[in-house]
């Protein structure tokens, strides 16, 4: 029997699909370039995600329930298919392997300096693999967990902050120029692009017919939580300061004070935060996994998984330097992310509309 | 699930699968069957044979076998007294064609009755308890219930003790088991099918539901995954726990137990399946979530504020049992940022002199304590005081005057151990202790990101886990919104109108009607 996730859980999986790279790095650029205004550019983001995750999910709702690389190959002959699943297969272990590396370099950042890096790199690998190993259902109700989680977190965390918050470093409104906002904007777009995720992920969903309801909510909550890093940064910190700190929504939470015996509880928030990285970690992996297997017509999920695993550690461990910058330039690989994320899936659609005349025909001579 | 499916059939004194002996049949000589049933049996001196001559029937010889010691005496004695009675009088106005059929249709004054015709069954029948009744010249051979003996009272629970509730508890005899069910719910739907598992022991086994109440799948299920185990013995319901769970591999229950007929009769009208074993107390209950753990049965008989209150703090000191050990090494050891300085600097004086990292020293008090606690369930239980003594003076005082450990790590020590006897379910805790562990190791090598990455192992664990099909971690992953009603909190009773969906059928969810919510009267406003 094929798992079954449902809509709720395919939302919670988009999320963490774009939530919390989105969140670590890109609200101090968008910052550096918009300054007060950079929530517009946030709010622009969040259109236009909108419309990615629309077009995203038009098109994985021509998907009748078929696995994404057997989908493709049924409409758009074998060759294309296999090309496309084994773009989508690179695509996703190759950034599952930068996002390990950044996170680790995090983690070593924030907290663990004197840890070897190809430990954490291990653990992080491990948890991934073992996650993966659990099934899509597992995963889908992890990520729905953790995003209970999250709307515990975020009302806490804005009623302590409240005290700090001045809404006065917003104005005055609409100062910086259009292009500067439009520019600000496009790092977040080009994150919020990875709800691309939606087209391995609909043959998985109970109601595929829902696919765009899960898209659009997904995407809008990744950007919400940008919007209101962003709002929570600049209202608190003000737009001179943000650019210059690098882990934005862990410095908004560091500056927590409750009476004397409450303090430094960004950890808190970062631990949390560390659960919605394994998932997006493991939403990344298992969607290699996916498209690597069906690609390649390998038979067994399991090697395939621990072979991509070990694969994955020796790249993130080795592959780049020590001082691996966790800034956006490594996370939101603009060329990358929106030649998979929009071109690819665009080309889907008009080859579906060149091969839909066709599908009729074959249908009525079958029938 | 009707009667007559396959699955359901009464297995009660039927030869077990795996026959090893060769099949005896009766022969007309009642010496020479007796003497099989002997053999058969191997002997021994609890075996008893009184042979009988009936006056009517030409001096015909019949002979009555039993075990000693596994009979009820006193049925067993005034069925013996009436058959005396019969062979020696003399019946007039004629007999019935055959002394067989004589004893059966009208002397022997027994219930349930029944007939084999051949040595092993006889015998088996005789090992659960029955009497044989042989007659010279039958090829049948008569079984009369006489299963009795020695056995313990209906007791209070030792394990599950409640303040306000019913104090009877299960005991090792299933008939009694059963009729503690059968006192409660008095329904004709009430379903008792019966297996023998064990190829030696030969174990009585009773799935107990309610028909249309009950998921006709997991049923079936139940009793296919029963049907397929094969082993020489089962001694305990924990036998079959571990033969018929979802997953072999996890620290995490996937089968609750209890020894309370009315836990037992709340699950069994929540739709769940109960599978009671011959020779112990304790039945399982299936299908089952995680939060079902976290219930106690008193908490439907108490008021529903304090029921929810009583919940959140055994959920707390499950993560409590679970977490602190590891939280007070992480934050020790990689976040010290996170403590107040006033406390920071208590700490550090505690700690200054202490020759073991903070993972060494929660784990020497942890490993003591298990020790301590294993030491308390095995010793006898006159010499308790005496360790709980060397338990808290010597090797927590003594060791935090010694500079061995310091004060802090003995309190959270103590804590995490007053925790784990939060949890009703002695197997959950027992999950507690052991992933306290792992997570001591990773949050000592890793602080709070190794606590937050045995969290995330455990989570996709949990939600991977299934009881008889049903997601683990239902009703929050998957989400079920209206079985929210009785999981952190307790709803009163008049607004839980519906059984929990997802584990009871679907086709007979409601429990309770509309409209009971207590209102004052309009007249007396």
């Amino acid at each position: 029997m094929k798992p079954a996730i449902s809509t709720t859980q395919t939302v919670a999986l988009i999320q963490s699909a774009i939530a919390p790279t989105m969140v670590l790095a890109i609200p101090s650029v968008m910052v550096s370039i918009a300054q007060h205004d950079a929530w517009i550019s946030g709010v622009i983001a969040g259109i236009v995600g909108l419309l990615m995750a629309l077009i995203i999910a038009a098109i994985s709702k021509a998907n009748k329930g078929q696995y994404f690389v057997e989908w493709l190959e049924g409409r758009l002959g074998k060759p294309i298919g296999i090309a496309i699943g084994i773009m989508f297969g690179i695509y996703y272990f190759n950034n599952f392997c930068v996002i390990v590396r950044v996170f680790a370099n995090f983690v070593s950042d924030m907290v663990l300096d004197e840890t070897p890096l190809f430990m954490l790199v291990g653990m992080m690998v491990v948890v991934t693999v073992f996650t993966v190993l659990q099934g899509i259902e597992a995963i889908a109700r992890s990520a729905f967990m953790v995003l209970l989680l999250i709307l515990i977190v975020v009302p806490v965390s804005v009623f302590i902050l409240y005290t700090d918050i001045d809404f006065k470093r917003l104005i005055p409104v609409f100062d910086t120029s259009a292009a500067r906002m439009a520019v600000a904007s496009l790092p977040p777009i080009a994150l919020l692009s990875e709800v691309s995720v939606l087209l391995i992920l609909t043959p998985f969903m109970k109601k595929p017919a829902s696919a765009i309801r899960a898209g659009l909510f997904g995407s809008l909550l990744s950007s919400s939580q940008l919007l209101l890093v962003i709002l929570l940064a600049l209202t608190i910190f003000g737009p001179q300061l943000v650019p210059m700190l690098s882990y934005t929504f862990v410095n908004v939470m560091a500056i927590v004070e409750v009476g004397e015996f409450l303090e430094r509880i960004e950890i808190f928030t970062v631990s949390v935060w560390f659960l919605t990285m394994y998932i997006k970690l493991t939403v990344f992996l298992f969607a290699g996994v996916h498209c690597l297997t069906h690609s390649l017509r390998l038979k067994s999920k399991h090697h395939v998984l621990l072979g991509l695993g070990l694969l994955a550690f020796v790249t993130s461990a080795g592959e780049w330097p020590r001082n691996l910058e966790s800034g956006y330039k490594n996370l939101a690989n603009m060329p990358q992310l929106l030649l998979i994320n929009v071109g690819l899936p665009i080309l889907i659609a008009l080859g579906l509309l060149v091969t839909r005349g066709k599908r009729k025909q074959g249908g009525k001579q079958r029938s | 699930m009707p009667n007559d499916d396959k699955t359901t059939k009464q297995y009660e004194n039927e030869a077990p699968k795996k026959e090893t002996k060769p099949e005896q049949v009766l022969i007309p000589d009642l010496d020479i069957n007796i003497e099989r049933l002997h053999r058969f049996l191997g002997g021994g001196a609890d075996i008893v044979c009184r042979t009988l001559q009936h006056r009517s029937f030409d001096n015909a010889r019949y002979a009555l076998l039993y075990i000693d010691g596994i009979v009820d005496g006193i049925g067993l004695n005034t069925m013996l007294l009436g058959l005396l009675d019969d062979a020696n009088r003399y019946i007039e106005g004629g007999v019935e064609s055959s002394l067989y059929h004589h004893l059966t249709e009208r002397v022997i004054a027994n219930g349930k009755l029944g007939e084999v015709n051949s040595i092993n069954k006889a015998c088996y029948a005789m090992l659960e308890g029955s009497t044989i009744l042989v007659v010279d010249g039958s090829l049948r051979a008569i079984i009369i219930d006489t299963t009795g003996g020695k056995s313990r009272a209906v007791e209070e629970p030792s394990s599950q003790t409640v303040v306000r509730g019913p104090k009877e508890g299960f005991t090792e005899n299933l008939r009694t088991n059963t009729s503690l069910i059968r006192r409660i719910i008095k329904s004709p739907d009430l379903r008792f099918d019966y297996k023998m598992i064990g190829h030696q022991t030969r174990t009585n086994i009773a799935i107990v539901y309610l028909e249309g109440i009950a998921e006709v799948e997991v049923i079936k299920e139940v009793h296919r995954r029963l049907d397929a185990i094969d082993i020489d013995g089962v001694l305990e319901s924990g036998y079959i726990e571990e033969f018929i769970q979802d997953r072999a591999f996890t620290p995490f229950p996937l089968l609750q137990n209890t020894e309370r007929p009315d836990a037992a009769c709340a699950g069994i009208l929540e739709g769940q399946v109960i599978i009671m074993v011959s020779g112990t107390p304790f039945v399982l209950q299936a299908p089952v979530t995680f939060v079902k753990f976290f219930q106690s049965s008193e908490d439907y008989y108490q008021r529903y504020d304090i029921a929810t209150f009583l919940r959140i703090i055994r959920m707390t000191s499950f993560f409590i049992s679970m977490l602190l050990p590891s939280l007070y090494i992480a934050i020790t050891t990689f976040h010290q940022e996170m403590l107040p300085t006033s406390l920071l600097i208590s700490l550090a004086a505690q700690r200054e002199g202490i020759p073991f990292p903070a993972l060494l020293e929660a784990f020497l008090m942890e490993i003591t304590f298990e020790i301590l606690r294993e030491a308390g369930v095995r010793m006898p239980r006159i010499i308790g005081p005496a360790i709980s003594i060397v338990g808290a003076l010597v090797l927590g005082q003594a060791a935090v005057q010694a500079g061995i450990i310091s004060a802090a790590m003995v309190i959270v020590v103590s804590f995490t151990a007053i925790a784990s006897f939060v949890i009703p379910a002695v197997n959950m805790g027992v999950a507690a202790r052991l992933i306290r562990f792992l997570l001591m190791i990773l949050a000592g090598t890793f602080g709070l990101f190794g606590i937050m990455s045995g969290l995330m192992i455990l989570l996709a664990h949990m939600c991977g886990l299934r009881s008889f099909g049903k997601p683990y971690l239902m009703p929050f992953a998957p989400f079920v919104a209206s079985n929210l009603k009785d999981v952190l909190i307790r709803v009163p009773w008049w607004a839980m109108r519906t059984r929990p969906t997802n584990i009871a059928s679907d086709k007979n969810i409601t429990r309770a009607g509309a409209g009971q919510k207590p209102s004052p009267d309009q007249e007396g406003v």
